[in-house]
C-alpha cells in the first residue's frame, strides 16, 4: 500500500511521525515509532519507507534538490552510465567505468594514437555558452602543462556533444591500482609517520600547482589517488574552477561530498586562493589522522556548511585522539584556520612544518621563526596593556627554551645509540677473538674489562640523559600549565601586562615543589631571561642568583651552565646598577675557566666580551678596547664574520671607539659591522641599532648630512619593527634632534620634539628623564624661534622633572638649570634668573664637594650664568664679583681660548 | 501573444489583488505570467541558441522585473514568485512534453555516436515528476506547492521560506518530506532504478 491510495489525513500523520522521528538519531528511531504507531501497520511501514528513501545517498535525492533545471534539459542524467561502456569519446574508446561522481563519470579508455590507456573523465553537467566552452578549453591547457610526479598528467581535453549538450572531458594519466587516500591508508593500515610522508607528497604537487599559479579548488581524498607502488597522484587539479563560474555550482546538492572539504571562503562564494587549499589539505590531514573529518554536518546545503565552519573553530585534534602530539596538533589547527590570513601563508609553509613535526624539530606554527622576534616583541610591549597573544609569546619563549633544548637532548640520544651500536659491534668482534686466540686470554681479560668500564660509563651517560629528559619535560608541563592558567587571563581584562604575567610565573614558581634542582632552574633562568629581554632587570637578577645556584649545586660550578647563565647574570648585574657585583663575578668566571680549553670555545669568548663591557663600565676603556678587539678576532676566527656574536663585538667596540674620541675608527667598525650584517642577514631591528651609533660617528666626523640620514633610515626602521612609541624609536629620534639642532633645522627640530614628546610621555611618563631631555630639546627649538617666554615655561617644567628624577646635585639636573637660567634672562624674567641661578650657586657650595659629581667646566659656568643673571638685574658689581669667580673656575677647566671664558672676561670688564 | 510585451502596470495591479485574495485577478494574472515565463524559456531553450541551462531562478527574476512595475511600490516578490513557480512548472511541463512528442516524431535528430546515449528519458522524468506531484496535492496542497517553489521553481529554501511566509526550519523538514515521497514515488515509477 503506497501512500498515494492513503487519505491526505493519513498523509499528515505519516508526515508529522516522520518528520518527528527525523529529529531523533537512528538508533532511537525505532523504539519511537513503535511507540507511536506499533510495530507493524499501513502508516508505519510508509513512515520506514520515507526514512529508508530519505536516508537513500543516490543521486536522485541530490538531484531532486538540484531542482527541475537540470531534468529538463538533460544537463545532468541522473544516475551513472550516462554514456554506453563501449561507445567513444572523442578519439577515445571508452572500456569500463572506472567511478562516477557528482561532477561526472570517470571511464578507462584506450586512444589510438598515441597508442595509451588514460583515465578519461567526462563532466556530467552540460557548458551554459560558448564562452563557458572557450573559458574550459583555455584553463584545461593550463593544466595540461602542469607536470609534477604526484599530479596526474591531463593528456588532452574536449567537449563531447551529446545532442545540443556539450560535455566537457578530460584525458588524465590512468594511475594503476589507484586507490583513494583514505581508502590506500585504511588497507594499508599505515601508521601516523607513513600517513603524513603520503600527505606531503600531495603538498609538493599542490605546492607546484600553486607556484604555476593554479590553485587546486577542489581538493579531497577522492582526488588523491596512491598508485599501487604507495605514490600519491593529485587529480583534478584546478578542474573546479573552470566550471565555477556558473552559479549552478555552488547550488543545490551538486557539490555534495566536496562541501566538507572546502575553506570558509570557498563555500561563501568568495575569492578563493592557494590558502583555500591549505585548509582543504587541513581537512584531509585531519581526516587522515583522526578517521573522521573536523565537522559533521546535520544537513549538507553550503549554506549550512558556511555557517558552521564559519562560526567554528576545528576540534583540536587531541579531542578526538588520544595521545596525539600537541605539534601535530597546532600545524593542523593552523591550516584549518578560518580566517585565510591565520593559515600557513603557502603549501610549503605547511609542508615545511609537517617535516619539522616529523623530525622532532620545533614547528613554525608554534614557535615564531627566532627567538629574536619574541624578544622584539615582548620589548615593544612590556609595561604597555598586554593581550592574550603577548601572554601566549611569553610562553613561547618558554617553548622555545624547551624545544631547542629536547632537540640538543635528541642529537645526544641519537649520538648515545650509536656509540651503543658501535659497542656491540666491538663486542662481537672481541668474542669472536676470544675463541680464536684463547692463548692470549690475559690480554683479552684486560679488553674486557675495559669494556665493561666503557659500558658502565655509557649506562651513566645514558641516566644522565633520561634525567635531562625527564627535566625538560617537567618544564614544558609548567609552561603548559602556565600557558592554560593564562588562558584565564582573559577575563582579567585589558590591563593586564607582560609585567604581571611574569611575576605571576615567578609565583607560581615559589609555590611549585619541584622532584630536582634542574627543572627549578630551568624555570628560574628562563622567567630571569625574559624580564632582562624586557629590560627588567632589577627583577631579573634575584631569578637568575637563584638559577644560577641551583646549576652550580646540579652540575657544578664550573659546568657550562652554570658558567653560562653566570655571564648572563653579569649583564643583569650591571644593569641593575650593581657594577662591583658583575666586577667580581665575571672575574671569578674568567679566573675558574679551565686553562685548556680557552681559545677555541665560544663560552670562554662569552666571558671576554662581557669582561669588556664590565671594563668600559669602569671606566677601564683602554683595557677595554684591547678586550674587545681580542674577542672580536677570536669570534671572527670562531664563528666567522658574519656570525651575531661577532657583530656583537664589533658594534661594542665601535662604541666604545665612539667614547673613545675616535670616530674614524668608529666609523670604520660600524660601517662594516652594518655590511655584515645585513649580508649575513640580521634581523632588521638589530642592524638599525648599529646604523644609529654609525651616525654618531658621522655626527662626531661633523658629516651632519650622512648622519642625519643615517639616523632618519634608522627611526624609519624602527618605526615599522618596533612600532612609533618603542624606546628603541625614541632614542632614534632623539639623536635625530640633536643633529638637527646643529645643523640648525628649526622648523624640523621643533616638530620632531613636539611628536617625540607626545610619544615619551606615553611610554615613559611625563616625569622620566627621557621625555625631560625631549623636553629640554623643545624649549630650545621653540626659544630659537623667538618664543622665549614659552621656552622658559618648557625649560621650567624640564628643570624640575629632572631635579626631582635624578637629584639636585647631577649633571643632568645643572644642565637643565642653565638652560633654565638662559632661557628666563632671554624672557627679561629678572628675578626668576636671579633665583635659579642661587639656587645653583647655593647647590655648589654643599659638602661633599659636588663639582667631583660635575663635568669639569660646570662649576664655572654655573658662575657665569649667575653674574649673566645679576647683570641683567643690573646689579653690575655683584655681577662682577659672580664673573671674577667664574673666571677663577673656568681658567682651571678649559683652554684660555674657550668662548665661556671670553664671556666672563667680558662681564668683569662690564660690558655685556 | 507570446512576444507581446507585458504591461507591467497591469500585472502589478493583478497581482497586488492577489495578495488582497482576489481570486479572479489569480486567473488572469497566471496566464500573463505564463506566457512571459515561456516567452523568455523559449529563448534560453531555443534550437538556434546554444544555451542548454535553464536557470529557473533567472527566468523567475528575470520575469518579475518585466511583469513589476517597479514604480508601483509594489514588494510581495513572494507572492509572486508563487505565482511564478506554478507557472514555471507549466512552462517546464510543456517543453518536456513538446520534446517527448518531437522524439516520438523523429522531429529531433540526436547526434549521438550508436553508443552514447543520453541513459534516461529525462523530459520522461520531468513529467513523472510532475505527475506525482498531481498526486502530493491531493494529499498535502502545502507540501505540492512547496515542492513547486522548490523544485520547478528552482529556489533555495530561504527564498522558498520567504515566498511561503514560513520559517526556514519548517521549509528544511517539508522539503525532507517531500523528497523522500518524490524519490519513493519515482522508484515506484522506474525513474529511481539506480543501477549503481
Amino acid at each position: 500500500m503506497s501512500a498515494e491510495e492513503s487519505s491526505a489525513d493519513n498523509f499528515q500523520h505519516v508526515r508529522q511521525l516522520f518528520e518527528a522521528a527525523l529529529d531523533l538519531p537512528n538508533a532511537e528511531r525505532a523504539a519511537f515509532l513503535d511507540r507511536e504507531c506499533g510495530a507493524l501497520g499501513m502508516v508505519r511501514s510508509d513512515v520506514d519507507e520515507l526514512l529508508a528513501c530519505d536516508a537513500d545517498g543516490s543521486e536522485l535525492g541530490s538531484l531532486l534538490d538540484r531542482g527541475a533545471d537540470l531534468i529538463a534539459t538533460g544537463g545532468l542524467a541522473p544516475g551513472a552510465g550516462t554514456l554506453g561502456n563501449r561507445g567513444r569519446v572523442g578519439p577515445f574508446a571508452l572500456r569500463s567505468v572506472l567511478g562516477s561522481g557528482g561532477m561526472g563519470t570517470v571511464y578507462e579508455a584506450e586512444q589510438d594514437e598515441p597508442r595509451r590507456r588514460v583515465a578519461l573523465k567526462v563532466l556530467s553537467l552540460g557548458l551554459a555558452n560558448e564562452q563557458a566552452v572557450r573559458r574550459f578549453k583555455w584553463e584545461a591547457e593550463v593544466l595540461a602543462n602542469l607536470r609534477h610526479p604526484a599530479i596526474a598528467q591531463v593528456h588532452e581535453v574536449g567537449v563531447h556533444k551529446v545532442g545540443d549538450i556539450e560535455l566537457p572531458w578530460f584525458a588524465m594519466e590512468l594511475v594503476p591500482g589507484a586507490r583513494d587516500l583514505i581508502s590506500y591508508a585504511q588497507a594499508k593500515d599505515l601508521g601516523q609517520r607513513q600517513r603524513l610522508e603520503l600527505l606531503l607528497q600531495v603538498c609538493d604537487a599542490v605546492h607546484h600547482g600553486h607556484l604555476q599559479g593554479v590553485v587546486h579548488r577542489d581538493l579531497k581524498p577522492q582526488n588523491i589517488l596512491v598508485d599501487e607502488n604507495g605514490r600519491a597522484k593529485v587529480i583534478d587539479f584546478g578542474i573546479a574552477r573552470s566550471m565555477a563560474n556558473d552559479a549552478q555550482w555552488t547550488e543545490g546538492g551538486v557539490v555534495l561530498g566536496t562541501l566538507h572539504y572546502m575553506s570558509p571562503e570557498q563555500l561563501r562564494g568568495r575569492a578563493v586562493d592557494l590558502r583555500s587549499d591549505i585548509y582543504s589539505l587541513g581537512v584531509v590531514v585531519f581526516e587522515l589522522i583522526a578517521g573522521r573529518r573536523p565537522f559533521v554536518f546535520g544537513e549538507t546545503t553550503p549554506l549550512i556548511v558556511a555557517e558552521t565552519v564559519e562560526n567554528q573553530d576545528a576540534p583540536r585534534l587531541s579531542t578526538i585522539v588520544r595521545g596525539i602530539d600537541r605539534d601535530l596538533e597546532v600545524v593542523v589547527q593552523k591550516a584549518l584556520r578560518r580566517d585565510a590570513d591565520d593559515r600557513y601563508a603557502s603549501m610549503a609553509e605547511f609542508a615545511d612544518d609537517l617535516r619539522a613535526f616529523l623530525d622532532a624539530r620545533p614547528v613554525r606554527a608554534r614557535a615564531p621563526s627566532t627567538f629574536y622576534q619574541v624578544r622584539m616583541f615582548a620589548r615593544r610591549r612590556a609595561g604597555l596593556v598586554a593581550s592574550s597573544a603577548v601572554i601566549f609569546l611569553l610562553v613561547m619563549v618558554a617553548l622555545v627554551v624547551v624545544l631547542a633544548q629536547n632537540s640538543e637532548l635528541n642529537r645526544r640520544g641519537e649520538e648515545l645509540s650509536n656509540k651503543n651500536s658501535a659497542l656491540a659491534k666491538n663486542e662481537v668482534k672481541l668474542q669472536q677473538q676470544n675463541t680464536e686466540l684463547l692463548a692470549r686470554g690475559e690480554e683479552l681479560t684486560n679488553k674486557n674489562i675495559e669494556l665493561a668500564a666503557s659500558r658502565d660509563q655509557l649506562q651513566q651517560q645514558n641516566l644522565e640523559l633520561a634525567r635531562r629528559q625527564r627535566v625538560s619535560r617537567r618544564v614544558a608541563q609548567f609552561a603548559g600549565d602556565f600557558l592554560h592558567k593564562s588562558s584565564l587571563m582573559a577575563a582579567r581584562g585589558p590591563n593586564y601586562t607582560v609585567r604581571e604575567a611574569l611575576d605571576e610565573a615567578a609565583n607560581s614558581i615559589a609555590g611549585e615543589t619541584f622532584e630536582d634542582a634542574e627543572t627549578e632552574a630551568e624555570l628560574r633562568e628562563l622567567i630571569g631571561e625574559t624580564y632582562r629581554g624586557l629590560s627588567m632587570s632589577g627583577v631579573a637578577v634575584p631569578q637568575l642568583e637563584r638559577a644560577v645556584q641551583l646549576w652550580r649545586q646540579a652540575d657544578g660550578s664550573k659546568s657550562r651552565r652554570a658558567m653560562s647563565l653566570a655571564t648572563s647574570l653579569v649583564v643583569a648585574l650591571r644593569e641593575n646598577g650593581r657594577q662591583a657585583d658583575a666586577e667580581a663575578l665575571i672575574e671569578s668566571l674568567h679566573a675558574d675557566f679551565p686553562d685548556v680549553e680557552r681559545e677555541d670555545s665560544e663560552l670562554f669568548w662569552a666571558i671576554q666580551h662581557n669582561r669588556a663591557y664590565i671594563m668600559r663600565h669602569a671606566g677601564k676603556l683602554r683595557d677595554a678596547e684591547a678586550l674587545f678587539r681580542k674577542t672580536l678576532a677570536a669570534r671572527e676566527r670562531l664563528l666567522g664574520n658574519d656570525a651575531t656574536p661577532t657583530l656583537v663585538t664589533m658594534h661594542n667596540l665601535g662604541n666604545l671607539m665612539l667614547g673613545l674620541g675616535d670616530p674614524e675608527a668608529a666609523r670604520d667598525l660600524l660601517t662594516e659591522a652594518v655590511k655584515r650584517a645585513r649580508r649575513g642577514k640580521e634581523p632588521e631591528a638589530s642592524t638599525l641599532q648599529i646604523v644609529d651609533n654609525l651616525a654618531e660617528a658621522w655626527r662626531d666626523l661633523g658629516d651632519l648630512d650622512k648622519a642625519a640620514k643615517c639616523h632618519r633610515e634608522c627611526m624609519a626602521g624602527f618605526e615599522k619593527f618596533v612600532g612609533p612609541d618603542d624606546q628603541l624609536t625614541i632614542g632614534c629620534g632623539y639623536h635625530l634632534l640633536k643633529v638637527l639642532y646643529q645643523q640648525g633645522k628649526r622648523v624640523e627640530l621643533e616638530s620632531l620634539a613636539k611628536d617625540l614628546l607626545e610619544r615619551c610621555e606615553r611610554t615613559f611618563g611625563k616625569d622620566d628623564y627621557r621625555t625631560l631631555d625631549v623636553l629640554q630639546a623643545l624649549a630650545v627649538a621653540v626659544k630659537d624661534r623667538g618664543d622665549v617666554q614659552q621656552a622658559a615655561v618648557l625649560m621650567n617644567r624640564a628643570f624640575v622633572g629632572v631635579s626631582n628624577d635624578r637629584g639636585e646635585v647631577h649633571p643632568a639636573t645643572f644642565n637643565a638649570g642653565h638652560n633654565l637660567t638662559k632661557a628666563r634672562i632671554a624672557a627679561s624674567d629678572r628675578p626668576g634668573a636671579l633665583e635659579i641661578s642661587k639656587h645653583l650657586i647655593d647647590l655648589l657650595a654643599r659638602d661633599p664637594d659636588p663639582a667631583k659629581q660635575l663635568p669639569p667646566p660646570f662649576p664655572g659656568l654655573t658662575w657665569l650664568l649667575r653674574a649673566q643673571a645679576l647683570f641683567a638685574a643690573e646689579q653690575p658689581e655683584q655681577a662682577k664679583v659672580a664673573a671674577a669667580k667664574a673666571i677663577e673656575l673656568l681658567s682651571a677647566a678649559v683652554k684660555p681660548d674657550d668662548p665661556l671664558l671670553k664671556q666672563a672676561k667680558a662681564l668683569l670688564a662690564g660690558s655685556k | 501573444m507570446a512576444d507581446a510585451a507585458p504591461d507591467p502596470a497591469a500585472t502589478t495591479r493583478l497581482l497586488r489583488q492577489v495578495s488582497d485574495g482576489d481570486r479572479e485577478a489569480a486567473e488572469q494574472l497566471f496566464p500573463l505570467v505564463y506566457d512571459e515565463l515561456h516567452r523568455l524559456a523559449g529563448r534560453l531553450m531555443g534550437q538556434e541558441r546554444n544555451n542548454h541551462t535553464l536557470q529557473p531562478t533567472a527566468l523567475l527574476n528575470e520575469a518579475y522585473l518585466r511583469l513589476i512595475d517597479p514604480g508601483s511600490g509594489y514588494d510581495d516578490r513572494g507572492h509572486f514568485l508563487r505565482v511564478a513557480a506554478r507557472a514555471m512548472r507549466h512552462v517546464l511541463v510543456d517543453h518536456a512534453r513538446a520534446r517527448s512528442a518531437q522524439k516520438r516524431h523523429g522531429g529531433q535528430r540526436v547526434d549521438l555516436d550508436a553508443d552514447l546515449v543520453v541513459a534516461r528519458d529525462d523530459a520522461g522524468s520531468l513529467l513523472a515528476v510532475d505527475e506525482i506531484l498531481q498526486r502530493l496535492q491531493a494529499l498535502d496542497p502545502q507540501l505540492a506547492e512547496l515542492v513547486e517553489l522548490r523544485f520547478f521553481g528552482g529556489l533555495d529554501n530561504q527564498t522558498t521560506a520567504e515566498a511561503l511566509g514560513t520559517s526556514l526550519r519548517s521549509v528544511e523538514r517539508g522539503w525532507r518530506t517531500a523528497r523522500a515521497f518524490l524519490v519513493r514515488e519515482l522508484g515506484a515509477d522506474g525513474m529511481g532504478n539506480d543501477e549503481r
